[in-house]
């Protein structure tokens, strides 16, 4: 578990060591009034060809803080690009089998750790999240790691399938 | 208390589904765009989507299948989040502007008058439905991990269910079976929980939704009542040390004298929350 200002604190360790120096992210900024980082992923190929398309345009990412399970939780959603009588256009599109998706990704399919993905309202809009009921057993909160806990967890939850 | 709890259990609502023009072949008349139906209160009404669908089938444009995830249900104009129990949406919805007085004639309505709409681009605040029934059974049993977590500190009770129990009690919401939901949810449940499972509801136009961290205590170790959730989360509400408003749960006046967890015990949800809908009295 994280508390609430340490959260904010790792929040920026994560976007300085981690996220600028990450190729996929085509953009990512933090948003100090609800403590977010989003981020804009060159979709992985992994995912563009479970969804089988190759027009596949970006992964949203939102990292926020869940003040119920105090642990760090991953939106995300899937931007489709389309053209309609030369009029390009972005839609959301929310795949069926999200779940395998994400965890066939993660290379999670033969391991205990699997995510449980599901739709939600976020502040009026819809995300898929990864449910966070199990964070502190994957992430580990020994006390000696506590200071990089946000970086390992986003190396699990968001680096492990989006990359 | 069982006695209450079975009232709850059994709650239902008439209501009247009058389908979108666009969703209907030509010559449909208006007539057979409506269905009647009665619906749990304790219940999603997403759940009974795809039945009222099939029941309309030789009057749609479309296939169920195509038109799941593009549909979605109004009153008035305003969208009703399926992801609330029917009976949540009904308090909020439903005489937000009343007055005190009015609740009991307001609460006689027999007939529920909803929208079923359809359109390629869905409603902020919408949840698609792109999984049928697998889809919601798997968002109520988030919303118990979630309730799991904040009764216990942990999800482990709600993790711990086998395949067979979590199916069962799945299914018991479905076929409206109480004792085996009583039985299910009696593993979750905490007989001294650490906080309660509370969503507050507010009837303005963004049906805002707070979940507010609520003990069974307060600082000073008395009971927690509702009055004392309602002077942390709403201070501006009050007057004179009176509360300019009022809350229903499950369609009853609650007495804000009443304790957290007695509330929590007898009216809490079939997702495993206790929603209190925060009206205003007149306006």
């Amino acid at each position: 578990m994280l508390n609430e200002e340490e959260y904010s604190i790792q929040l920026h360790r994560l976007y300085n060591d981690v996220v600028k120096s990450w190729p996929a992210c085509r953009n990512a900024n933090i948003c100090e009034s609800d403590a977010s980082l989003t981020l804009q992923i060159d979709s992985a190929h992994a995912i563009s060809a479970s969804l089988r398309t190759t027009r596949l345009s970006y992964v949203e990412v939102k990292v926020i803080y869940s003040k119920i399970y105090r642990e760090p939780l991953l939106l995300f959603r899937i931007w489709d690009f389309e053209e309609d009588n030369d009029i390009p256009s972005y839609t959301l599109v929310f795949p069926k089998d999200i779940d395998s998706i994400v965890n066939k990704s993660a290379d999670n399919c033969n391991s205990m750790t699997q995510f449980s993905v599901s739709l939600d309202i976020f502040n009026g809009e819809v995300w898929f999240n990864i449910h966070p009921c199990d964070t502190t057993d994957i992430v580990g909160d020994d006390n000696d790691f506590k200071n990089d806990y946000l970086n390992r967890w986003f190396s699990v939850f968001a680096l492990s399938w989006l990359n | 208390m069982s006695e209450i709890r079975k009232l709850i259990w059994d709650g239902a609502l008439n209501v009247q589904i009058c389908v979108d023009d666009t969703l209907v072949l030509k010559g449909t008349s208006t007539t057979e765009r409506l269905l009647n139906v009665r619906i749990p209160r304790d219940t999603y009404i997403v759940v009974y989507l795809e039945g009222m669908l099939k029941k309309l089938q030789r009057f749609l444009r479309f296939d169920v299948s195509e038109v799941m995830s593009k549909v979605w249900f109004e009153c008035d104009g305003q969208l009703l989040p399926w992801y609330y129990p029917m009976g949540v949406l009904f308090d909020t919805i439903k005489g937000s502007n009343s007055k005190k007085g009015e609740l009991a004639s307001e609460y006689s309505i027999n007939v529920w008058k909803i929208d079923l709409k359809y359109a390629l681009s869905l409603p902020r605040g919408h949840i698609p439905i792109v999984d049928e029934v697998d889809q919601i059974r798997s968002y109520w049993m988030h919303q118990w991990k979630q309730a799991c977590f904040i009764l216990n500190g942990s999800s482990k009770a709600m993790m711990s269910l086998s395949i067979k129990e979590a199916k069962k009690f799945w299914k018991s919401v479905i076929n409206r079976e109480q004792d085996e939901f009583d039985k299910v949810s009696a593993k979750i449940l905490s007989r001294r929980p650490q906080f309660i499972p509370l969503i507050l509801h507010r009837t303005n136009s963004d049906l805002e939704k707070i979940q507010p961290t609520v003990s069974l205590v307060n600082s000073n170790g008395s009971i927690k009542k509702l009055l004392n959730v309602l002077l942390e989360v709403f201070p501006d509400d009050f007057t004179n040390g009176m509360f300019s408003g009022c809350v229903v749960s499950q369609g009853i006046v609650v007495s804000l004298e009443d304790d957290m967890f007695n509330l929590y015990t007898k009216l809490r949800s079939f997702d495993g929350f206790l929603h209190l809908i925060v009206k205003e009295i007149g306006t």
